[in-house]
């Protein structure tokens, strides 16, 4: 068993007087990944904005190999990439591209806001993804506004890291972007966070698309499923 | 040493500074380059004016920018909070001051003096509390926030006090520390530009120093434990 990379427990969070959300808790180790999924507003983004210590605990805590998050960073080497709106607009695509590794990921001199949304969510993933080695990915609606093609290299890049023995933890409010890549699903839903491994979805282990969005559909319709299920189905 | 490579590059692509300060003050470079070889004694006659830029550039406001994830690829890698906001405040001074420091030396080479008016004790003090103040002001506020704050001072002095610029300079000169000289020295920094100040001067304006130490640690201490969420998730 490889080493504990990411230890959440716990963990509330509050945005101004909101819950983003609470009581989440889950073990993500090298080489695991980890789907977070929820409707508009159920604290996707702030959770993972949370794990990189953008944002602090009510209760609980994140522990990446076993310290604060801003305390770890400097040892683990991290990819955090939030979505193309938190690239600035004003600063040129090819210098911003080079802050990766100072190697060209564009040619693109332009600016950044005047690429196409794209080409900005695809120069903001390949900037952060292009690092060797990474110990810890963490993306936020990656496949938001990439076109199939950029879709599809975003799929094989997250596999390969994952692959190499980086965490990986990706959140989409679509199910079918995380279907198949991911080793652990978060539902964060109304009543709770509810973990499932990926073997609590089907028993092989292949989480399909479908398969996903029917236990997902069950858990946010039915409060009394949403709680019992992973008891229902143990791993 | 990375991180700090890092954000030296970092804020070569993302400059704080606005680019039309940036002008501006390439602007009052010329003019004092101008005024050097047409008429000497005038070379230092920018530096009001870029003393005013100063007060816009160290305006640059950290928080803002944090929460449109702009800092998120420095955090990520492991920049401190209390190093970015370092590089931060460097990065939002760094063309003001060298823009000074050319008038000091065109000042210099055209007049031929040793002391120039822009390396004056006043003067050195007026680009510290230009650089110091605004940019403790505006770290948790939007740009600008707090050079807009000072100038409706400025304006709101020199508009309603009969003689408002002479009573300024006056208060400067008057050594009066129980007065409003220490806050003269905030309102009106401009007046404080090319003097060599005594030691009565250097009293009045110790509290304005004080609070230009204190504030900058103050602002780095908040940003240090402040939330910074997304704008555009909210």
């Amino acid at each position: 068993m490889t080493d504990l990379l990411l230890a959440v427990r716990g963990l509330s969070v509050q945005q101004g007087h909101r819950q983003a959300f609470r009581g989440v808790s889950f073990d993500l180790r090298a080489g695991q990944a980890l789907g977070v999924a929820g409707a508009n507003g159920a604290g996707k983004s702030a959770l993972l904005r949370a794990l990189v210590g953008g944002l602090r605990a009510v209760e609980g805590d994140v522990r990446i190999n076993g310290r604060l998050p801003t305390h770890a960073l400097s040892r683990t080497p991290t990819a955090y990439f939030a979505g193309e709106a938190t690239l600035p607009g004003f600063a040129r695509a090819a210098a911003w591209g080079s802050l990766g590794t100072g190697e060209v990921v564009t040619p693109e001199r332009r600016r950044i806001r005047t690429l196409p949304r794209s080409a900005r969510q695809l120069l903001g993933l390949r900037t952060e993804l292009g690092r060797h080695p990474l110990a810890l990915v963490i993306l936020d609606e990656p496949w938001e506004g990439l076109d199939p093609d950029a879709a599809r290299w975003l799929n094989a890049t997250l596999e390969a890291k994952r692959d190499r023995g980086a965490a990986v933890v990706v959140s989409s409010r679509r199910l079918e972007d995380l279907a198949g890549i991911c080793d652990k699903y978060l539902f964060l839903t109304p009543y709770a966070p509810l973990l499932f491994n990926a073997q609590q979805i089907d028993p092989q282990g292949r989480v399909d698309a479908r398969r996903l969005s029917d236990v997902f559909d069950a858990i946010r319709s039915d409060p009394t499923a949403a709680l019992t299920w992973p008891r229902a189905h143990p791993p | 040493m990375y991180q700090w490579t890092l954000l030296a590059r970092f804020f070569r692509i993302v400059p704080p500074v606005p680019l039309l300060v940036t002008v501006f003050s390439a602007a009052a470079l010329i003019v004092s380059a101008g005024l050097a070889l047409m008429a000497p004694q005038a070379t230092p006659a920018p530096l009001p004016t870029l003393l005013v830029l100063q007060i816009f550039a160290a305006s640059s406001g950290a928080i803002g920018p944090a929460r449109r994830g702009y800092y998120d690829a420095l955090l990520s890698r492991g920049v401190g909070r209390a190093q970015l906001l370092w590089g931060h405040w460097m990065a939002s001074l760094a063309p003001g001051a060298i823009s000074w420091l050319v008038v000091a030396a065109l000042e210099s080479l055209s007049t031929g003096t040793r002391s120039p008016s822009a390396l004056s004790s006043g003067s050195l003090l007026a680009l510290w509390l230009a650089s110091s103040l605004p940019w403790a002001g505006t770290v948790g506020l939007p740009r600008f926030a707090a050079a807009i704050a000072w100038l409706v001072v400025l304006v709101a002095t020199l508009t309603t006090i009969p003689a408002g610029q002479s009573r300024l300079l006056a208060a400067l000169d008057g050594g009066d520390v129980t007065g409003w000289a220490p806050l003269a020295v905030v309102v009106y920094p401009m007046g404080l530009i090319g003097r060599s100040l005594s030691s009565e001067q250097w009293l009045i304006t110790t509290p304005a120093l004080l609070v230009s130490v204190i504030a900058p640690a103050g602002a780095i201490a908040w940003f240090c434990r402040a939330d910074i969420p997304l704008e555009a998730s909210q």
